[in-house]
């Protein structure tokens, strides 16, 4: 009966109106959520091909019985593994000799990503080893070169004699920053036995290597094995291990996923909330007259709860043809620029999630509202004046469930505790702050004098003064709104500027390593003669940190011997001795992060510059006096500031920079870089001749993977900031759109009363640019805080302000509720005024 | 001849089937008269008002207030010369929640730009017997109060035709008959050509001539 | 301010001397430097100490550097000699096996540097290196066979392997199986120690 009554008595315009304004900010939230879903499994599965696996467990010995039983006990949480072990050696071919890392890989090798061959193509994971049979062995393209070596040719290592199979041109587990010094042979795993090469007394590497579901999971799982081994040689590492760069972006990359789905899942359901409130509003008058005809208090309150239970339930397919119709449009946008080839298609699970916010939202949020009604005399609602429901203390607690559900949700989203926290509490706090600062807003407004106006200014005023908690809640609703969809580029910013691509002319192409003191000269003359140029020349000074402020540094083995692995992993980190460097000027791929630049005062003792990261690591500060011990003497330093060093530039980077004049006469050798050019082969050749010492290190594929990586990373960073943008406009749009429907019977008075279209439409533009723009400034200024905050404890540092969106939201809120108003309430426009005659207010 | 209707039609199309609300129709009212048009619901009075305010437009027919020809005016024209010749007052009152009583009676004054207007808002609350209300907001206010404010704001332009729909139609009798007393007090007084669309015959028997609206057909009784 | 480091050399030496205490500076690289250990825990700390419990008065300069190879021989031997040292023990070569740097360029880097210790009328020390089986038979032959040709040729103190005894031993060594921990420097010192105090 009930249920009838609801469905008879819904307003039809009205509710399509509704369910099309929820409708829209819903299938926002779907499409981020599957762009989210997409984007995340598509980097996943591109940074895990570059590591080749996602666990790795090593030690520089054969696994003991005891430790491959514990390993094979992880196993089982794992979807695939291989094992491979690799050791060096000296190569010696027809021509000449080499050193040479010999790799042989167990069944299923690779666990990830793909080796390519010269002839054979691409072998797909878990395949290489089904063909790396016999005595057949793939050979790094170079490395055949150096080594005069054609597919056919035979070589011996050690005690057999193989045949060269194939060329590889690239391989999958070259990790991503790890610079090697020398080519790879790989052969099967028996093979490398059989050489005899792999001995008691030989320094080789046994890896076993594992795929897991998640590579997110991989660092944790990787802390939850290394508590199994007490063997401090056994080494386990995550690929998406957090210490490296790319390690670490991915990781932002993932948190940053995560916000934005909870951003937009905050911005639907925030247009959500104000739909369901303004609806209800509507609803107080019919509530009372239900009562008055009886219906008990229960069963008044349950038709408006079945109503907007309809009208959700109505949305939900909706707003999935519309995500549908979102995301095509989207992809036909993206088509020719993707990189990624990410498959899209709506998850089931998001589905859920729409219908949870849509059904339960839309029911938690209208109990409160709803018993806000109780206290209300039906009498008094019947009059022509509905007047505001009075919140309490209990009304306000039955916000609660609503709160879990979101919390809830958010954890879902984020999937991470500390980011849902965060973000949560910074939205409780930003909602707080926008309801202070609008009602302030709102009071100074009736503190205007408004009589000089023309009168639809002056009854723009008026309305937003006067209409109280109306104009509050669409004021906090749009600076929300504008907070929220600022948010995402804000941080996107941050992050861009991070891994920004390089301009790829300044790349180096190879570095020189282990230039000694009076080979420099010579190798700058040496370079410059062949129309390159040595840059990034480093000094590099061994040396050891003594003390921090007098505090002892390095960490000494005590009778007792180290108590537990954490503690020696420390000890041997501490003790591994730094390389310093100096010069006075910071490079271009430098800047301060705090403190202040060398001042060039002979001081009596040295400025030390910090990498930021290493000293947050040995919790150093600023001023912290540092005692070095550089081959036997000791010099102090005061460190003066903390750099950053943007990574992408690919340039080599030190830790402890000291200023010029302390280190110059302590025993050095140089690092340089040369980037790119015809002659470097000749370059190579003639250094090879004349330093045989100095290594020279192909970067070429190193930078590649990662300039590739860096580009993906971009795009998901500006696609999901887009979608984002987009999804909160919609909101916004859904948000004017609904306040001017709700007061689409003034325009008719007011042309009733003589007004022009112009003038009525003046006086809605000003109060929504006012409101607009007040609100826009304060959500967008607020973002900047709070992105500011996020990017502090979420992305360690970098912060960059990106104006452009910020004056893009403010000038589209604006220009797009104008539009609105034309548009969106345009049937009121078009309507013959006599609407007013026919229809109550 | 204040107002002059000729031919007036009005027809409304349900699909393809032709529904005609108003047929042939002829008045004639003279300045200073109080016209009644009584009627059952749905008999066309509404859209009577709405055409004769300029507020919709008519299929066929003439118009004329003083002499000139509304039902030749475009959207622009008609709402200027609504604004200087019109008043209404709704059954449903419909004052701006967020206005007081006098705000309320200024709006129309204040989009004509009429000077000293806060003078004559205030005197038409006073005659309307709400000086104690002047800066209450609707709905601190009673539903006879706040008709009386929507007259005082249709009567402050002093428009040359007032259109009253139900003035009293939400109000209980009591108050109904407080509020319409007032009503004519004031368009005698003011001597404002006044159409009052009721279903009250007692209200009709206070105007000087009275219409009868039925199937479209508009006759004097 | 540009020569500060070096006049803190020569003061700290000056005072060392003062005491009549000699000093033996070691070249080596991150075996001598002791990687991974602290400074104090590195055989020449360890070698100090022993020398000094036996009588003899020398003070030992830890000059190793993690990653350098014979190429850093000539340089460092004369920044060393500038603080007069009454000893010197090179202990390079390690990396240059590890790098697979050529032979003839090991053997020419460090003949030159002692050489030019030589000329200074100081003892000399040498130290050998070995390398693992897996470089191949016929490298590591060649390259173990590199040091005692030099010392033969220079006429110098020879000890044939630093790491006698600790290499390839999982327990002395640390996790990467090339540098040996706190224990394998206890060995180190030792095996130094038996070398040293006859010569000293």
């Amino acid at each position: 009966m009930l249920l009838r009554h609801a469905w008879k008595e819904l307003e039809k315009k009205f509710s399509i109106l509704f369910v099309l304004n929820l409708a829209l900010g819903l299938s926002g939230l779907l499409a981020v959520e599957t762009y989210r879903a997409s984007l995340k499994s598509s980097l996943q599965e591109n940074a895990q091909n570059i590591l080749g696996a996602d666990l790795a467990i090593s030690a520089r010995r054969p696994f003991t019985q005891n430790e491959i039983e514990i390993i094979s006990e992880f196993q089982k949480n794992t979807l695939s593994n291989s094992e491979f072990i690799e050791t060096y050696s000296m190569i010696q071919s027809n021509k000449e000799s080499r050193l040479v890392l010999l790799k042989g890989i167990g069944a299923n090798f690779p666990v990830r990503g793909f080796i390519e061959l010269h002839k054979k193509g691409v072998i797909e994971s878990g395949k290489a080893s089904a063909i790396l049979t016999d005595n057949k062995i793939w050979i790094e393209s170079p490395l055949a070169e150096q080594l005069n070596l054609d597919i056919g040719s035979s070589l011996k290592i050690g005690d057999k004699v193989f045949i060269v199979d194939d060329f590889i041109t690239s391989d999958p587990t070259q990790s991503f920053r790890s610079l090697t010094l020398s080519g790879r042979i790989f052969m099967s795993l028996e093979n490398l036995y059989h050489t005899k090469l792999i001995r008691p007394e030989s320094t080789v590497s046994f890896v076993k290597v594992y795929k897991i579901q998640n590579y997110l999971e991989a660092q944790p799982l990787a802390d939850q094995w290394s508590q199994k081994f007490t063997d401090p040689s056994i080494r386990i590492r995550a690929a998406s291990d957090a210490a490296s760069d790319s390690g670490r972006m991915l990781s932002y990359l993932a948190d940053f996923l995560g916000l934005s789905a909870l951003v937009a899942l905050f911005l639907s359901s925030l247009g959500a909330a104000y739909l369901f409130r303004t609806w209800l509003l509507k609803r107080t008058k019919v509530f009372a007259i239900h009562q008055v005809l009886g219906f008990s208090y229960k069963q008044a309150i349950s038709i408006p709860i079945i109503q907007i239970t309809l009208l959700s339930l109505l949305a939900v397919p909706l707003s999935y043809s519309l995500a549908f119709l979102e995301i095509r449009l989207i992809n036909l946008l993206i088509q020719s620029i993707n990189p990624m080839n990410i498959n899209i298609s709506i998850a089931p699970i998001s589905i859920l999630i729409t219908l949870l916010i849509s059904i339960l939202g839309s029911t938690l949020l209208s109990v409160p509202f709803l018993f806000s009604l109780r206290t209300q005399n039906p009498k008094e609602l019947l009059s022509n004046f509905i007047s505001e429901p009075k919140w309490n203390i209990i009304t306000l607690l039955l916000f609660i469930p609503a709160l879990i559900l979101f919390a809830l949700l958010s954890l879902y989203e984020a999937q991470s505790y500390r980011i849902a926290g965060v973000f949560l509490a910074s939205l409780l706090f930003s909602s707080a702050f926008f309801f202070g600062a609008g009602y302030a807003f709102l009071s100074l407004l009736k503190k205007v004098p408004t009589v000089k106006f023309a009168w639809p200014i002056r009854q723009a005023f008026l309305y937003l003064s006067r209409s109280g908690h109306r104009s509050l809640a669409a004021f906090s609703a749009i600076a929300i709104g504008v907070l929220l969809l600022n948010l995402l580029p804000q941080l996107r910013a941050s992050l861009s500027a991070e891994i920004e691509n390089p301009d790829q002319k300044n790349l180096p192409a190879f570095f020189l390593f282990d230039i000694q003191q009076d080979q420099i000269d010579e190798v700058i003359r040496l370079v410059k003669e062949k129309k390159s140029k040595l840059e990034n020349i480093s000094p590099m000074v061994r040396a050891r940190l003594l003390s921090i402020n007098d505090e002892e540094f390095e960490r000494k083995k005590r009778a007792e011997g180290f108590q537990t692995r954490e503690e020696e992993n420390e000890a041997r980190f501490r003790n591994r001795g730094f390389n310093l460097s100096y010069r006075n000027n910071l490079r271009s791929s430098e800047s301060i992060h705090s403190g202040v630049e060398f001042n060039h005062s002979k001081e009596e003792i040295a400025q030390i510059s910090l990498e930021q990261r290493f000293a947050k690591r040995l919790n150093i500060n600023l001023g912290d006096i540092l005692k070095f011990d550089i081959q036997g003497v000791e010099l102090q330093g005061r460190v003066v500031n903390f750099r950053t060093v943007k990574w992408t530039s690919f340039q080599p980077n030190f830790f402890v920079l000291f200023q010029e004049g302390f280190l110059e006469d302590a025993p050095q050798i140089f690092l340089g870089s040369i980037m790119r050019s015809k002659e470097i082969e000749e370059i190579r050749f003639e250094l090879s001749r004349l330093y045989p010492n100095i290594s020279v290190i192909d970067l070429k594929s190193t930078i590649e993977k990662g300039l590739d990586l860096l580009s993906k990373m971009q795009w998901c960073l500006n696609l999901m900031s887009i979608i984002v943008l987009f999804t909160g406009f919609v909101v916004l749009l859904s948000i004017a759109n609904q306040q001017s429907e709700l007061r689409a019977w003034e325009v008719s008075l007011l042309q009733s009363l003589g007004a022009h279209k112009k003038q009525i439409f003046i006086q809605r533009s000003v109060e929504f640019s006012l409101l607009c723009f007040c609100a826009g400034l304060l959500g967008s200024g607020l973002s900047i805080f709070l992105s500011w905050i996020i990017s502090w404890i979420f992305f360690e540092g970098t912060f960059v302000i990106a104006f452009t969106p910020l004056a893009l939201s403010v000038a589209l809120t604006l220009i797009l509720g104008n539009l609105v108003l034309t548009l969106g309430s345009s049937d009121s426009w078009r309507k013959q005024p006599n609407e007013v005659l026919n229809n109550p207010s | 001849m204040s107002l002059n209707v000729t031919q007036l039609e009005k027809n409304y199309f349900q699909g393809e089937k032709k529904i005609s609300i108003l047929q042939d129709l002829q008045i004639k009212v003279s300045q200073g008269e109080v016209i009644a048009i009584l009627g059952q619901s749905g008999s066309g009075k509404s859209t009577l008002l709405a055409l004769l305010a300029g507020l919709d437009i008519a299929d066929r027919g003439q118009i004329y207030l003083n002499n000139f020809p509304v039902h030749e005016q475009k959207n622009e024209a008609l709402t200027q010369w609504r604004a200087k010749n019109v008043g209404i007052v709704f059954q449903q009152y419909h004052l701006l929640p967020h206005l007081t009583a006098i705000e309320n009676v200024l709006l129309p004054l204040e989009i004509l730009e009429v000077k000293n207007r806060n003078e004559i808002a205030a005197n038409l609350l006073k005659d309307l017997g709400l000086e104690h209300r002047l800066n209450h907001l609707p709905r601190q206010m009673s539903g006879g109060e706040c008709q009386r404010v929507a007259i005082a704001r249709a009567l402050a332009t002093s428009p040359s035709l007032l259109l009253a729909d139900e003035p009293s139609g939400n109000l209980d009798s009591d108050t109904g008959s407080i509020v319409m007393n007032a009503f004519f007090n004031q368009v005698r007084k003011t001597k404002t050509t006044t159409i009052l669309v009721t279903h009250n015959k007692e209200l009709a028997d206070q105007c000087d001539r009275k219409y009868l609206l039925e199937k479209g057909f508009l006759k004097e009784i | 301010m540009k020569f500060f480091l070096f006049f803190s050399f020569f003061i700290s030496c000056a005072f060392a001397h003062a005491e009549n205490t000699k000093t033996l500076i070691i070249i080596g690289d991150s075996l001598t430097e002791g990687y991974g250990i602290a400074k104090e825990q590195a055989y020449p700390a360890l070698l100090e100490n022993k020398l000094q419990d036996s009588g003899l008065k020398w003070k030992v300069t830890n000059s190793g550097v993690s990653g350098s190879t014979s190429a850093s021989a000539l340089g460092r031997v004369k920044w060393a000699l500038k603080s007069k040292p009454d000893a010197l023990m090179i202990a390079l070569g390690a990396n240059d096996g590890l790098r697979g740097l050529k032979l003839s360029q090991l053997e020419k880097n460090l003949s030159k540097a002692i050489q030019l210790a030589k000329k200074e009328k100081i003892k000399i020390f040498f130290v050998g290196m070995l390398m693992p089986p897996n470089y191949g038979t016929q490298y590591a032959k060649d390259f173990s066979a590199t040091f005692p040709k030099i010392a033969k040729a220079e006429k110098v103190d020879f000890l044939p392997f630093l790491l006698e005894g600790v290499a390839a031993n999982p327990k002395l060594n640390l996790a990467d199986g090339i540098h040996p921990n706190e224990e394998g420097h206890k060995i180190m010192a030792e095996t130094v120690y038996q070398f040293l105090k006859s010569k000293l």
